[in-house]
C-alpha cells in the first residue's frame, strides 16, 4: 500500500518540469540606460557650453532674436552639465579624502557615508545630461494625424482597426485632447458599425505628434474573431501611421510657398478632380456631391475627401491630407538616407512601419510592445485607453530615447573618427 | 433612369434602412450615405434645439429618428435636400435657402470667385469704388460670395485694400429679395466675429444692399422694338436710390433664367428641379410675338430673352466689365455673337469677349483644347477658359481690360 506506484518515464519527467510553462521573453530588446558618460557625449556637452557662453556674451551686447531662441534651447544641457561637474568635483574630493592617510578616523566614516549618495546623485545628473542631450524631434510640438488601415486578416482585421480608433479616441478623451475624424469608412456591404477599411483621426492639440510618435507601426491582434463559427485563434494586423499635421496656423506662409520646404507642393504637380454635376449642368441640376479629389502626379499620391457637404472644406482638408502625407514621405526618405549611414556604426533595431511594433492577445490578456519589451496583463485598459495605455505608450517613448540617443553617440563617434583622419 | 440593381438596394438596407429611400433620389451608394449623415446630423441638432415641451403644441419632444425620417421621406419625393437642410455651401459662405428661391449652384460660385480673384490682383488701379450691379440675384449669393472673396484675396495678396466694395443685387420676388437680406445679415455676423469689422455694411466700408424691381421691359409696352429706350421700372428704382450715382455701374453680373422650354421639359433638367425649384429663375418668359418670327428658332429665342436686355443696360450704366451666366456651349456663342453685333464703338461696343467654363481658375484639359483648335477654324471663333462645360459669357471694354489683366496699357495705346 505505502510502496510506490509505478510511473511511466513520460509522466515522472513531466512531474519534473512546472506544469505552467512560464511566459517570457527569451531575448529582450531594452536597452540598460548607461551609467556613466561616454566620452562623446560629455565633449559634446562642453562644446555646447563653451556656443552657450559665447552667446551669452553677444546677448549682453545687444539682443537679437535668434540667438535668444538658440539660448533657451541651449541652456537645458548647461544647466545639467553644471549639476554633473558639481557632483563630478564632490566625488572626487571625497574620493582624495579618502585615500589621504592623515584624515581623522570620524571624518573617514562620514566620508564613506557620503560617498554613495555623491555616486547616486552623479548617476542621476549623468542621466539628466544625456536626456538633455537628445534632440527633440522637430516636429513634436506639432499636432498630428492617426491613419489606420486594416492589415492582412480580411473582417477581423477591419473590426481590430476600428477597435484601435476607439482605443485613440478614449485615450484623447481621457487626455483631453481635441479630435476630429477628417475620414471614415467603413467595409462596403457590412452592416456592422464597428468595421473599418479606412480611418483619419485629427488630434488637434499642440505636441500631439510627440504623444502619439511612438504608435506608428503595425499592431497585431491574436483573438478568436467573432466571426470565426470554430473557435480557432486568428493573428491579423492593422497598421497605423502618425504624421504631425501641417496647418497653415502653425507653419506660415512661408513653409508652404517656400520650395525649400517638406510641405512645398507645385500646385502645377496636383491634378484636381471636382465631382461635376452629371449632365448639363448650372441651373438645369442640383447635386449634392462635393467630392473633390487631389492628385500628385509626380508621386502618384491620391487624396479624396466628400465628408463635409461644403465642396470648399473638403479641398482645404484633401490639401491638408496631401501636404501631411508628402512631406512625411520626403522626410522618411531623408532619415532612411541618416539611418543607412548610422547603421554602418551601430545595429539600431528597425523602427519602420515594415515590422509589427506590439502585439494585443486576447486569450492571455495580454499586451507587449515588442519595441520596449514592456508586457502588461490589463488587455481590456488599454483597448480602452485607459491608464494602461498611458503606461506602454511611456516606456516606447523612453525606449525611443535610447535610440535617438544611440544614434546621436554613433554619430559623435564618428565625427570623431573623421575629424582623427583628417588630422 | 435606369432602374436600381436590386443587389445595391439590399447591401444599402442592410447597412441603414433609410438608405434605399434616398437612393431614389441619389442614385449610389457613396452619395446617399453622405446624405444619411448629412440628414441625421440636422435631424440631431434640431431635436436638441426644442428645449420646452409647449413648444410642441403641448406634445412630448419629438425624438431626431422621427425627424429624420420625415425629412428621408420628404427627400425621397424629390425635395432638394438644401430646401430640407435649409442651407447650402457657396464657396467659403454657408447661405440660406428658402423654397421659392433658385439654391445656388457650384458652377456660378467657382465662376465669381474667379472674377474676384482677377480683380482683387489687378495692377492696374482699380476705382476706389468699385460699383457691381448683380441683376436676378436670387438668394444674394453673388454679392456676397464677390465681398468675401475679394476681401480675403485683397487683403492676402496686399493689393487694392482700399477699394470700397458696392455691390447692389436685384431680383424680381420678393421672397428673394427677403431671404438675400436674411443672409447679408447672416454673413456679416459671421465676418464681423470672424474679423472684426466694426460697422454693419462688411469689411473694409464695403456696402451691399438689395433692391425689387424688374428687369424685363413691361409686356404691355411696345418698347421692346428701342432698345434704347428702356422705361424699365428698374432704372426708374436705381433713380431713387438714396446714395445717387444709381445709374452708374462698374460691373454687371447676371445669372439670368436661361433654360429654354424644351430643355425645361426633357431629360436635360433634373426632375427634382422642375418640380421643386421655382420655374421664374429657371425659364425666361414667354416674348412677345414680333413681326418676324419666321425662320428663327423661337425656343432659343425665349432661352436667349434676357441677354440684349442685359446688354443694353451695360450701355445705359456704363458698365465696363459684363459676366452673364449661361447653360451650354451653344448659348455661349449666341451670346457671343450678340455681343459682337454691337461692334467696338465707344461706349457701345466691347473690346473683347470670351466664355469661362465650370472651373475657369483650372488649366484646360486635352480635349478641350482640341475643341477649341476647332471651333478656331471656324469664323466665329469663340475664346474658353478653363475646364467644364461653357458656362460664362464676360466682355469687357475700355478699363475693364486692364483690371481683368487681360490687356497691358499698351493694347490700349
Amino acid at each position: 500500500m505505502f510502496a510506490r506506484p509505478w510511473i511511466c518515464r513520460t509522466c515522472s519527467s513531466r512531474l519534473l518540469r512546472p506544469f505552467v510553462r512560464q511566459q517570457g521573453r527569451l531575448q529582450s530588446t531594452t536597452v540598460k540606460a548607461p551609467d556613466s558618460l561616454p566620452s562623446t557625449l560629455l565633449a559634446r556637452a562642453r562644446a555646447i557650453a563653451d556656443e552657450h557662453n559665447q552667446l551669452t556674451q553677444k546677448l549682453s551686447n545687444g539682443f537679437d532674436s535668434k540667438a535668444a531662441k538658440k539660448l533657451g534651447e541651449l541652456s537645458p544641457v548647461v544647466n545639467a552639465l553644471r549639476e554633473w561637474n558639481k557632483a563630478n568635483e564632490s566625488l572626487s574630493e571625497l574620493q582624495s579624502l579618502m585615500r589621504d592617510p592623515t584624515t581623522d578616523p570620524e571624518l573617514l566614516s562620514l566620508a564613506t557615508e557620503d560617498l554613495e549618495a555623491t555616486r547616486d546623485s552623479l548617476t542621476n545628473a549623468a542621466q539628466g545630461l544625456t536626456t538633455s542631450l537628445v534632440p527633440v524631434h522637430p516636429f513634436s510640438h506639432m499636432p498630428c494625424l492617426i491613419e489606420i488601415r486594416p492589415g492582412p486578416g480580411g473582417l477581423e482585421a477591419s473590426i481590430f482597426a476600428g477597435d484601435l480608433l476607439r482605443m485613440y479616441q478614449n485615450y484623447c478623451s481621457r487626455h483631453n485632447l481635441r479630435t476630429t475624424i477628417l475620414k471614415l469608412e467603413s467595409m462596403e456591404g457590412i452592416a456592422d458599425a464597428g468595421t473599418l477599411s479606412e480611418a483619419v483621426l485629427e488630434v488637434e492639440a499642440e505636441n500631439a505628434y510627440g504623444i502619439f510618435r511612438c504608435e506608428a507601426g503595425v499592431h497585431r491582434v491574436q483573438r478568436v474573431p467573432v466571426t470565426e463559427k470554430q473557435g480557432r485563434v486568428h493573428t491579423s494586423t492593422a497598421s497605423v501611421l502618425v504624421l504631425p499635421n501641417v496647418q497653415e496656423s502653425t507653419l506660415g506662409e512661408e513653409d508652404i510657398e517656400n520650395p525649400e520646404s517638406d510641405y512645398y507642393i507645385d500646385p502645377q504637380d496636383v491634378r484636381t478632380e471636382i465631382m461635376r454635376a452629371r449632365g448639363a449642368g448650372g441651373q438645369h441640376v442640383n447635386t449634392t456631391d462635393s467630392a473633390v479629389r487631389l492628385t500628385h502626379i509626380p508621386t502618384n499620391t491620391v487624396v479624396s475627401i466628400q465628408d463635409a457637404r461644403s465642396q470648399h472644406k473638403n479641398k482645404a482638408k484633401a490639401w491638408q491630407l496631401l501636404r501631411s502625407r508628402i512631406a512625411q514621405a520626403r522626410r522618411e526618405k531623408r532619415e532612411e538616407e541618416i539611418v543607412a549611414m548610422r547603421r554602418s556604426v551601430i545595429g539600431v533595431a528597425k523602427t519602420g512601419r515594415s515590422d509589427k511594433v506590439r502585439t494585443y492577445n486576447w486569450n492571455q490578456q495580454r499586451v507587449t510592445d515588442h519595441r520596449s519589451g514592456t508586457t502588461v496583463h490589463d488587455l481590456d485598459g488599454v483597448i480602452q485607453g485607459g491608464q494602461t495605455l498611458d503606461e506602454v505608450m511611456e516606456s516606447v517613448r523612453g525606449w525611443l530615447m535610447e535610440r535617438d540617443l544611440e544614434a546621436l553617440i554613433a554619430g559623435e563617434e564618428s565625427k570623431n573618427k573623421e575629424k582623427q583622419k583628417k588630422n | 433612369m435606369p432602374r436600381l440593381p436590386t443587389s445595391l438596394l439590399r447591401r444599402a438596407a442592410s447597412e441603414n434602412p433609410l438608405l434605399p429611400l434616398l437612393l431614389r433620389q441619389c442614385r449610389d451608394l457613396r452619395s446617399a450615405q453622405n446624405e444619411l449623415r448629412w440628414l441625421q446630423e440636422h435631424a440631431i441638432e434640431r431635436a436638441q434645439a426644442q428645449t420646452h415641451p409647449s413648444e410642441y403644441n403641448g406634445r412630448v419632444r419629438i425624438g431626431y429618428r422621427t425627424l429624420l425620417r420625415d425629412m428621408v421621406s420628404q427627400r425621397t419625393k424629390g425635395v432638394p435636400l438644401q430646401y430640407i437642410l435649409g442651407t447650402e455651401h457657396f464657396g467659403e459662405l454657408e447661405l440660406g435657402v428658402r423654397r421659392g428661391v433658385l439654391i445656388p449652384r457650384q458652377e456660378t460660385a467657382s465662376v465669381t470667385t474667379h472674377l474676384a480673384h482677377l480683380l482683387s490682383r489687378s495692377r492696374f488701379p482699380l476705382p476706389p469704388e468699385l460699383r457691381i450691379l448683380d441683376l436676378c440675384t436670387g438668394s444674394g449669393c453673388i454679392p456676397l460670395l464677390f465681398q468675401h472673396e475679394f476681401r480675403n484675396s485683397a487683403l492676402r495678396k496686399n493689393k487694392n485694400k482700399d477699394v470700397k466694395l458696392k455691390l447692389l443685387g436685384v431680383d424680381i420676388s420678393s421672397t428673394a429679395i427677403a431671404l438675400a437680406n436674411s443672409n447679408l445679415q447672416h454673413v456679416m455676423k459671421e465676418s464681423r466675429s470672424l474679423l472684426g469689422y466694426p460697422d454693419n455694411t462688411g469689411g473694409g466700408g464695403d456696402e451691399i444692399s438689395f433692391l425689387q424691381a424688374d428687369i424685363l421691359p413691361t409686356p404691355n409696352s411696345d418698347t421692346l422694338s428701342h432698345p434704347q429706350n428702356i422705361p424699365a421700372p428698374l432704372l426708374q428704382s436705381l433713380d431713387l436710390l438714396p446714395t445717387g450715382h444709381g445709374r452708374k455701374w462698374d460691373i454687371l453680373i447676371s445669372n439670368p433664367p436661361y433654360i429654354s422650354p424644351k430643355f425645361f421639359s426633357s431629360l436635360t433638367t433634373e426632375r427634382s428641379v422642375r418640380k421643386w425649384e421655382p420655374k421664374l429663375a429657371l425659364v425666361p418668359p414667354k416674348p412677345k410675338p414680333a413681326g418676324s418670327t419666321v425662320g428663327k428658332d423661337t425656343d432659343d429665342e425665349q432661352a436667349d430673352l434676357f441677354y440684349p436686355v442685359l446688354l443694353d443696360l451695360a450701355d445705359r450704366t456704363g458698365a465696363k466689365i459684363c459676366l452673364f451666366e449661361v447653360a451650354d456651349l451653344a448659348q455661349a456663342s449666341r451670346v457671343v455673337r450678340l455681343v459682337r453685333e454691337r461692334g467696338t464703338g465707344l461706349g457701345r461696343g466691347w473690346d473683347r469677349v470670351e466664355v469661362w467654363r465650370d472651373e475657369p481658375g483650372l488649366p484646360s484639359e486635352p480635349e478641350e483644347v482640341m475643341e477649341r483648335e476647332e471651333k478656331e477654324k471656324d469664323e466665329a471663333s469663340i475664346e474658353t477658359v478653363g475646364r467644364g462645360n461653357g458656362r460664362a459669357v464676360v466682355c469687357w471694354r475700355g478699363a475693364g481690360g486692364l483690371w481683368l489683366g487681360k490687356e497691358t496699357n499698351k493694347a490700349l495705346d
